[in-house]
């Protein structure tokens, strides 16, 4: 027998949500750490489509989670770990209130961590849907790379953010995938095309970032922690692919305690040298993987060349970058780009008074300058690299007021209004531009002037010509013309008396003629309709 | 022997062989056989007989024996049972605890010994492997088990497999990161300056035009609170310290304040219809009602006439139902897409949009050395994954209301204790 009455909230959304604090209760975990591990398995809440089902008769806004989720939480054995890391926090306080030094020591040798190399690939089931949410971790742990280390901010998470993201532009650079850049003010955008997906990320100006204070630091914390541990697996399989070694090695096989070393560190976060690859490694040729589906050929065509044109930018041009330039930057784009980089004092320790120096980057005013090279100031790399080719470099020299530095993340639509060196640049980069142009709104002295009309010069002095006929207008002659006119005319001699009786009479004409009207056209359809 | 009394060797211990010899009682054991013999002869021993030859059943149960399982239940336990006739399975020992050993004392120069080991042995390197998580097989596996059922089960109960993975759901369809606007380069098109810094300019007259309103509803519009010098000359009405009273008596009367103004409700006119009007409505109400029914009376005789009609009636319900699916199909897709493009009310807190950053004309120097940064990455950040629904805003704590009062002391001059050095008033 069927239950007669159901009680309520025992299906449906009440049961498939759940609030944050049950499931603190459930995992009997707290706050903070609940907020760890929901970042670190990637699970998010969500807003019920029916909340007061949810809630439980309650309007109340509360944060909301699947229970699903949480019943998959539970699982975790991570939890355990934190449940550890909560005693060895007890521990430790006990020992330093006793300040039993050994015994500390002792403890923290053996201090719970925890491993995320199973969640990683829980998360990331493939190395595609790894690589998809590299944009996030890579914007995080660049800016990371760059903060000072505080009591929430460990040195060794900085250490290993600046590592990782000095690696991975090592393979952008090696495998020359980078194919946007965009200078803004809150910091400078790449572009680059992994394994036929797009990648953006943003790294801040080299000018030490300024102090937040409306940021939960915890959990940017959190996530990093994450995305470090992911974005060490991505980097090996990266290098794998093109056969590099991981760690990234320079010159020679390097011993691995030579490895920790600064100076080596110093050598590798610079990227001015081209890392050593395995030779057991069949160097693959200049066939990308490239993505078919919902391209026609052309675009494909012009997505190939466009990579080819990337990948010979700056080939057998020697960079000299001045010390107030930023090197990071740079030295990434014409590395990529196939060029040679080097500053004084830095890993290639170019002296500027090199001979085989080409190109010497500027951004100062400068008062001596050598003949056999060409002086530009930073702007024209990135011009360079977003246009495809070598700009010429008179408008770059320095001292020359820049042209504008555009965005090249933004698609141009006809009918937008283009500026004419962006139009400019678009055509140079083999784009079809005839459609935006014809697009533009014109002003009236663009607009075609209207052809007059060639009168015959009427000549001069005494002349003949041929007569015309007078003609009087139909239109303007007309009985029914006259008629009305005459009509209005003695209308106009009507009594004011009068005059409101016959236009109100006359109004009543009006209206049964169109009354009139109307019936006939309903009848002829509804005639239309019986047969 | 009387029973239940016992005497002579049976009143002592029954374990002892004088018991057996003296104490034990025959007749208990004769009545024992006999009755043994005639429940033989009647029929048979009951101790040795089965229930069903002992009672009768006289109801049958009605219902079956076995509890229902649901299909799911049973096919699982199929699956069970089928396993585990094919293999016999044997679980793994629990692994049993080490006991621990006592430490030892350190014994002559072992503390020296331990020293010079720490010494020498190479620094704890924290550093993991390096190894591709994508072709590695991290799944956990139990060496002493062939049956693989039992193997998976043993995983999940002692917590080292994880369940299956609920299906991810897509959070938001937001790019990740969004890039800048044209207009906020470091060195912009002019056109493209103008259009980012109007933007932003008009979104902050907007703020500003928000809270000049809310200061206009705070304030009280048509009254004002009287001033001292109004009050002032309130009191002095009438006397001669007043302003007016020197002034002449002609120009007072005229001046009247302009900024005060009085409220009067207009007067609601209720006049009676006239003869005329009455008869105009009654009309129209008549040729209203008459309208009504030759409506109704023609809808009727359409209805009669849709018998001929069922044909196209079907074809057009078919095209209407058609319709309402197609136009629900499309609603379901525009609520997607709305939860996947817009936020989601996650916790207590409101969501601030973040402030576009900009420099003013002077600021922009066109060089890549003197660019002044602007905003911040991280907060940046923080607002993108919260805009993407991967994280809640929390609100601001509710107070909680204190149910009970405190007790405040006073101490009341009447019953103020009298101390040393109190004074007497």
């Amino acid at each position: 027998m069927k239950d007669r009455f159901k009680q309520k909230y025992t299906a449906g959304a009440a049961v498939a949500y759940m609030s944050r604090k049950q499931a603190l209760k459930k995992l009997q975990l707290t706050l903070k750490d609940f907020r760890r591990l929901c970042i670190i398995k990637g699970i998010y809440p969500h807003e019920p489509a029916h909340k007061k089902q949810a809630n439980k008769g309650s309007t109340a806004n509360k944060v909301f989670y699947y229970r699903k989720d949480i019943n998959f939480l539970a699982h975790e054995p991570i939890i355990n770990k934190f449940r550890e890391y909560k005693v060895f926090l007890r521990k430790l306080n006990h020992l330093k209130a006793k300040k039993e030094d050994d015994k500390i020591k002792k403890l923290y040798d053996n201090k719970p961590v925890y491993n995320l190399d199973t969640i990683v690939k829980e998360r990331y089931p493939t190395f595609g849907s790894a690589l998809r949410d590299l944009d996030d971790a890579l914007s995080l742990c660049f800016t990371f790379a760059m903060l000072p280390h505080t009591r929430v901010l460990k040195e060794g998470m900085i250490e290993s953010c600046r590592k990782l993201t000095a690696e991975f532009m090592h393979y952008v650079i090696e495998s020359q995938s980078l194919r946007n850049t965009f200078i803004s003010i809150k910091g400078i955008y790449y572009q680059a095309e992994i394994h036929g997906e797009k990648i953006t990320w943003v790294v801040p100006h080299e000018r030490g970032l300024p102090h937040v204070t409306d940021v939960d630091f915890t959990v940017l914390v959190t996530f990093v922690e994450f995305y470090i541990a992911m974005l060490g697996f991505v980097n090996f399989k990266l290098y794998q692919g093109i056969g590099l070694f991981y760690p990234p090695q320079i010159g020679q096989a390097v011993e691995e305690d030579e490895m920790e070393t600064e100076s080596y560190k110093e050598q590798v976060y610079s990227l001015a040298k081209p890392l050593s690859k395995r030779k057991d490694v069949e160097q693959a040729e200049d066939d990308e993987p490239l993505d078919l589906l919902g391209e026609d050929s052309d675009a494909l065509a012009l997505k190939i060349k466009e990579a080819k044109n990337i990948k010979s930018l700056f080939k057998g041009c020697v960079f000299y970058i001045n010390r107030e330039c930023p090197k990071e930057a740079l030295t990434f784009i014409i590395r990529n780009g196939g060029g040679v980089v080097g500053w004084e004092g830095g890993a290639n320790n170019l002296a500027p008074s090199a001979k085989n120096i080409t190109h010497h980057i500027v951004d100062r005013p400068m008062d001596k300058m050598e003949v056999n090279r060409l002086y530009i100031q930073p702007q024209w790399v990135f011009d360079s690299l977003n246009a495809r080719r070598k700009l010429p470099t008179e408008k770059y020299m320095p001292g020359v007021t820049l042209p504008p530095h555009f965005s090249p993340f933004t698609s141009e639509k006809a009918g937008d209004y283009i500026p004419f060196e962006r139009l400019e640049e678009l055509r140079s980069m083999g784009k079809d531009v005839s459609e935006l142009e014809a697009a533009i709104p014109k002003t009236m002295d663009e607009l075609p002037m209207r052809r007059k009309e060639v009168k015959p010069e009427k000549p001069k002095g005494i002349h003949i010509a041929v007569g015309q006929m007078h003609k009087k207008s139909k239109e303007k002659f007309h009985e029914t013309v006259e008629k009305g006119q005459e009509l209005k005319m003695r209308e106009l001699m009507i009594s004011k008396k009068h005059q409101r009786v016959y236009h109100s009479m006359k109004t009543q004409f009006k209206r049964n003629r169109n009354d009139a009207l109307k019936l006939k056209k309903k009848a002829k359809l509804s005639k239309a309709v019986d047969v | 022997m009387a029973p239940g009394k016992r005497t002579g060797a049976a009143k002592g211990s029954r374990h002892n062989k004088k018991y057996w010899r003296k104490g034990t009682n025959i007749e208990e054991i004769e009545d024992a056989i006999h009755t043994k013999s005639r429940q033989k002869e009647t029929g048979g021993v009951i101790s040795e007989m089965k229930d069903e030859e002992i009672f009768m059943i006289d109801r049958v149960s009605t219902e079956s024996k076995k509890p229902k399982l649901t299909n799911r239940q049973s096919a699982a336990l199929e699956k069970i049972t089928r396993n585990i006739t094919a293999k016999q399975t044997s679980l793994p020992k629990p692994p049993t605890k080490m006991l621990k050993k006592p430490a030892k004392l350190p014994r002559g120069n072992a503390i020296l010994k331990a020293q010079t080991a720490a010494k020498l042995a190479p620094k704890k390197t924290t550093k993991k492997d390096n190894f591709d998580v994508w072709s590695k097989d991290l799944t956990p596996k139990v060496d002493n088990l062939d049956n693989e059922l039992a193997a998976e089960h043993y995983l999940k109960i002692v917590k080292k497999k994880q369940p299956k993975t609920p299906a991810k759901s897509i959070t938001s369809l937001l790019p990740n990161v969004e890039v800048a606007k044209p207009g906020a380069s470091y060195n912009p098109e002019e056109s493209e300056y103008v259009e980012y810094v109007t933007k932003i300019a008009q979104d902050e007259q907007k703020l500003i035009d928000q809270e000049a309103k809310i200061k206009r509803g705070i304030n009280p519009q048509w009254e004002k609170v009287a001033t001292e010098h109004e009050r002032f000359l309130e009191m002095a009405e009438g006397l001669h310290i007043h302003p007016k009273f020197d002034q002449t008596d002609g120009d007072d009367s005229e001046e009247k304040p302009d900024d005060e103004k009085t409220f009067t409700s207009e007067v609601v006119k209720c006049d009676r219809l006239t003869k005329e009007q009455k008869k105009k409505k009654e009309k129209a109400e008549k040729l209203d009602k008459s309208e009504k029914r030759r409506l109704e009376e023609k809808a009727k005789e359409v209805d009669s006439h849709n018998v001929y009609r069922t044909k196209q009636l079907h074809k057009e319900l078919d095209e209407e139902a058609k319709r309402i699916h197609s136009a629900a199909e499309q609603r379901k897709k525009q609520k997607l897409l709305q939860k996947l493009t817009k936020r989601q009310r996650l916790g207590k807190g409101n969501f601030t949009e973040a402030e576009d950053p900009f420099l003013l004309q002077e600021e922009l120097t066109g060089s890549l050395r003197t660019v002044k940064p602007q905003g911040h990455i991280l907060d940046d950040r923080m607002k993108s994954l919260q805009r993407r629904n991967m994280l809640p805003i929390g609100g601001e704590k509710e107070k909680k209301l204190k149910k009970s009062l405190k007790r405040k002391i006073v101490e009341k001059r009447s019953v103020k204790a009298v101390v040393k050095g109190s004074r007497v008033i």
